[in-house]
């Protein structure tokens, strides 16, 4: 059962056993678990219910009503543009459907650091549930758009290793809108599957409902206080929920935040920081003539995983994946200013984009502003950079392969590379903050977990090394960046966390 | 010239020079909402008009920007404050970078001369205000379907083709 803020009239007062913060994979994962075994749940979620029939498929009406801080929350030093959604069923509702078991190097990497339970054979029986749950299935070549077969026709005649993508879709129609979510209920979000499946078990998720901060007396939670949100997203009521156990699974931006807020206790010093923001820079191939329409079809459908350190092993670390979105988002993307911006917009329906994926190996970290909000303080290291570099230049010789006449990044100064005896052309651009655009899809890592209360924010329980009865369940337990779209790794993640907690009602 | 007369011009253009700059910095606070505006005052509407001539060229006519621009910075309050701030700033920057007036009066070359050499700058705050002001200003602009046609995009499929929305596979109880 989904409670919208509307229909709470006056002050909110709540008692439960489990209760979870936050609706996307985490939260929807752990609240479905804990129902499913009997427990009292309570979801809150700050954002509010947008069914299908409110998808407007209208950037600047959507933007505003999905994503934390209508998509404007930037890096304190303004290079990164972070995106993540605030909806029931979290971002997952604007995600792009692209699923990757967690793969078995990155599941090696963090069981090393004390983490039990986490190797591939326990993990598959997980995956293939969620699997199930999300209906996820391999899309086929013939389904993908211009957009992406252009980028695998390079990868092919490089002789690169790549894929199609498996995406959490049922009978998608490919409008190629999944950014500000899905108006046809194709895209099998946590909002349609994960949490519908914790209702029927008896959890109540409460849309519009805010936690400010998290009640403990330094060894034990007792509930959490927060606001209902009105219509014009202030805060109408207050809320007070006592609780048995809370689980936080507010995304890797805004767990941290609300921990650091509670003041909760942290030997490790973790929380907030290991902030791994997994960001993507585009590229541009142009294919003068030829009707590439990258805004229609299955966004993101095709990825190049030779580069990929988790899924081949090597070493530059990055996954070029085909991905648009509708004309706002790609006006930013389309280097320059005045005519060569407008040219660059009238030829977009002859270009193809993609965005290089950099599994970041230099985090960052988050700080709470005076007013509660997170600062993010991240700047792509020296080390990433050039690894973003090769992942771009990776990213121009497949479009010129696949007959490209000409390639563009996304540099602030439009840098242009005509063949590729040009790519030295990248060699002298820079990726200072601000030089480059990049963009944060993911975000992960900032309240990790591991065997060791000095290093690690959480247990393998997922629990605070803190606190007897505080959880998390969300992208913030990662011990590392994932470097492959991450929504699966959360789901499963969660599945652990809430398996345990279920085991130990 | 004699060198006392040269001094006292020089002064004297110095004094008239910190006047205006004065006057400009002054200026960066923002006033009071524009008439069916909720954050962006009559003078900041000019200089984001004004930006978005750059950024977009001449079919920026085609959308009210700054009116788009306000709604948003309406919506996000904690953000709004701060981004209302910035046209301002951008009035009274190209002062202090050598030119003679702001940013309104410059050529429409020296507009774009101005803009470019803050893209390009090895000063992060430069590019900072640049690229922000940049994406809110496009992506404002090609939000709506009056900038649609030239870039041939036939916008939302919803009320345009007719499709079902399909039954949840797991039943969703809303109150
Ligand atoms: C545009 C885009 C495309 C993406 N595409 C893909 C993809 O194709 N494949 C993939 O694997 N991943 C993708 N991702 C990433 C993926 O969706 C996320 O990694 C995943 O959803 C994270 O899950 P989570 O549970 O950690 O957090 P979220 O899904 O972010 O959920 C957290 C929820 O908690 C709520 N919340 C936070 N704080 C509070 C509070 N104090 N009180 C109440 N509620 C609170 C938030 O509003 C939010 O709804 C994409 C992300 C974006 C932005
Ligand atoms: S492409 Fe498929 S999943 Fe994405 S919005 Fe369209 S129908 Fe929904």
């Amino acid at each position: 059962m989904i409670i919208r803020g509307s229909s709470v009239s006056g002050d909110l007062k709540l008692r439960t056993q489990d209760l979870v913060i936050g609706s996307g994979p985490g939260g929807s994962t752990v609240a479905m678990l804990l129902a499913k075994a009997g427990r009292q749940v309570i979801v809150l979620e700050e954002g509010s219910f947008v069914p299908a029939e409110e998808m407007t498929q209208r950037e600047g009406q959507m933007m505003g009503r999905l994503f934390s801080e209508g998509g404007t929350r930037t890096t304190e030093d303004k290079g990164v543009t972070i995106l993540h959604g605030q909806v029931i069923g979290g971002t997952s509702v604007v995600n792009h459907l692209i699923c990757f078991r967690t793969p078995d190097r990155l599941l090696e990497l963090w069981a090393a650091e004390g983490i039990d339970d986490l190797d591939p054979a326990a993990m598959k029986l997980r995956f293939d549930r969620i699997w199930e749950i999300l209906n996820v299935a391999r899309i086929d070549e013939s389904q993908l758009n211009r957009n992406n077969t252009l980028l695998m026709d390079g990868a092919k005649k490089l002789g690169w290793k790549g894929h199609p993508f498996d995406r959490n879709a049922n009978s998608c129609l490919g409008s190629g809108f999944c950014t500000i979510g899905c108006a046809y209920n194709a895209k099998q979000s946590a909002a349609l599957t994960m949490l519908p499946l914790a209702g029927q078990y008896g959890a109540r998720v409460h849309a519009d409902c805010r936690v400010t901060r998290i009640l403990h007396d330094g060894s034990r939670v007792t509930g959490v206080e927060g606001v209902v949100l009105g219509a014009d997203r202030r805060p109408k009521a207050k809320l007070f929920v006592e609780a048995d156990r809370v689980i936080v699974a507010g995304g890797a931006i805004l767990t941290p935040t609300l921990l650091l807020r509670s003041g909760v206790p942290d030997e490790s010093k973790m929380i907030g920081q290991n902030l791994y923001l997994h960001p993507g820079s585009p590229v541009i191939g142009h294919f003068p003539g030829m009707n590439v329409d990258p805004t229609v079809g299955i966004l993101q459908g095709y990825g190049i995983s030779e580069f990929s350190w988790p899924l081949n092993g090597h070493p530059i670390d990055v996954l070029p994946e085909g991905v648009s979105g509708p004309p706002g988002v790609a006006s930013v993307v389309v280097p320059g200013l005045g005519a060569a911006h407008r040219d660059g917009m009238r030829q977009i329906n002859e270009a193809a984009i993609a965005g290089v994926l950099l599994r970041d190996h230099h985090p960052g970290h988050i700080e709470l502003r005076d007013d509660g909000r997170p600062l993010v303080h991240y700047t792509l290291h020296p080390e990433d950079a050039e690894r973003m570099r090769e992942g771009s230049k990776k990213t121009i010789e497949a479009y010129f392969a696949a007959g490209a006449s000409r390639c563009m990044t996304g540099h602030t100064v439009p840098t242009e590379v005509r063949s590729v005896t040009e790519l030295n052309r990248l060699d002298s651009a820079s990726y200072a903050p601000g030089s480059i655009a990049l963009i944060s899809y993911h975000q992960m890592g900032t309240a990790r977990m591991g065997g060791d209360a000095k290093k690690h924010a959480t247990n393998p329980d997922g629990r605070l090394w803190g606190l007897k009865n505080l959880y998390v369940a969300d992208a913030s337990l990662f011990p590392t960046a994932s470097g492959v779209n991450p929504q699966i790794s959360v789901y499963g993640m969660a599945m652990r966390v809430g398996e345990r907690l279920a085991a130990s009602s | 010239m004699s060198s006392p007369t040269r001094r006292n011009l020089l002064i004297g253009l110095a004094t008239g020079f910190l006047a205006v700059v004065a006057t400009q910095v002054r200026n960066v606070l923002p006033g009071d909402p524009a008439e069916g505006h909720q954050m962006l005052d009559a003078e900041s509407i000019v200089i984001v008009r004004l930006l978005a001539e750059c950024f977009i060229g001449p079919d920026h006519v085609l959308v009210d920007v700054p009116l788009e621009v306000d709604h948003t910075l309406a919506a996000l309050p904690e953000v709004g404050e701060l981004w209302k701030r910035l046209p301002k700033l951008i009035e009274a920057a190209p002062l202090l970078e050598g030119y003679f007036s702001g940013f309104t009066a410059l050529s429409a070359e020296d507009k774009e001369k101005f803009l470019a050499g803050w893209a390009a700058s090895e000063r992060l705050e430069k590019r900072q205000i640049y690229n922000g002001l940049r994406a809110l200003i496009l992506s404002h602009f090609y939000f709506q379907p009056a900038s649609w046609a030239a870039i041939q995009y036939a916008g939302p499929w919803v009320g345009r083709i007719d499709l079902p929305i399909l039954s949840p596979r797991f039943p969703l109880e809303v109150q």
